[in-house]
């Protein structure tokens, strides 16, 4: 579910930003122009010496949670 | 101000939602408005040789999509834009102001069987999703075909509906998504049919399926 669109289907690009320890996801259609904020998917980080590897982490998960192939 | 950006990239049939949603919350409901519907809904032998003559195609890419190539919510008349034509039309004793927002009146959304009161309650559903548009074909077309399709009110392409509805449909056609009231999905196939036969969009396979099976139920 996204913010802007609701559900989104098909091949989709995920990326996650670490902006001053607010931690976001957003994801589009593969090659399109637009991004849509995966709704409720936004965290404030409180360790900023854990920032990255926490940001890493997220993303890895995130990226395995999303991924659901037809078949 | 620091950025770290990661990306990947994965498939999803359907993204699956990361917080509540539909808590839906039933307005009143009397005995079943009078409500206006799209215009012209094919008759279901219409919409049966229609779908037959549709063209069968895998889906194209989404590279280059905008929602802003399809420019929608434009001006119809006066200070009434798409949307507020809308709501005017398919809802029932629908007050406006002088900028044609919807002060008061009442909504039936035939996908879910809800009545609203609000009209913030209430989105206009693109029949045939922009995305799925352009996936169908609309990728090929000028930005003012795109314009004419998004803003579609000689076609059943746009109807008030629940905006939760709206939102969990998203992007999907009738393989994956079907209004929740079944009552409705003859209408609803005649109207997704006729949307993408006047506009010369194709049909993936599973989708003809489904609106075939839709269309038996008619």
């Amino acid at each position: 579910m996204t913010d802007e669109v609701g559900v989104v289907t098909g091949d989709l690009e995920l990326r996650t930003s670490l902006v001053d320890g607010e931690l976001r996801a957003t994801v589009r259609y593969e090659g399109a122009e637009e991004w849509y904020a995966i709704t409720g998917a936004s965290y404030r980080l409180a360790d900023p010496a854990e920032q990255d590897a926490v940001h890493e982490a997220v993303h890895t998960v995130l990226l395995g949670v999303l991924n659901r192939p037809e078949g | 101000m620091s950025t770290v950006n990661l990306a990947g990239r994965f498939r999803s049939v359907r993204l699956p939602a990361f917080s509540l949603l539909l808590a839906g919350v039933l307005a009143v409901g009397l005995a079943s408005p009078a409500q206006a519907t799209p215009p012209n809904i094919p008759s279901t032998t219409t919409a049966l040789s229609e779908l037959a003559a549709l063209r069968v195609a895998s889906e194209g890419s989404m590279t280059g999509y905008s929602r802003d190539k399809f420019p929608h919510w434009i001006t119809i008349s006066g200070a009434c834009n798409t949307r507020e034509t809308v709501l005017k039309r398919d809802g029932t004793n629908v007050v406006t102001d002088s900028s044609c927002a919807a002060t008061s009146g009442r909504w039936y959304s035939p996908y879910d069987g809800a009545t609203w009161t609000l009209a913030s309650d209430v989105d206009i559903d693109h029949v045939v999703p922009l995305a799925e548009a352009w996936r169908s074909g609309a990728s090929s077309w000028t930005t003012s075909r795109r314009q004419s399709f998004a803003n579609d009110l000689s076609n059943p392409q746009l109807i008030a509906v629940t905006d939760n509805v709206n939102q969990s449909k998203g992007d999907q056609d009738p393989a994956l998504w079907k209004p929740p009231l079944s009552g409705y999905w003859c209408t609803y196939a005649k109207m997704w049919t006729h949307s993408k036969y006047r506009w010369g969009l194709t049909v993936n396979s599973a989708e003809k399926s489904a609106l075939q099976s839709m269309l038996g139920r008619c």
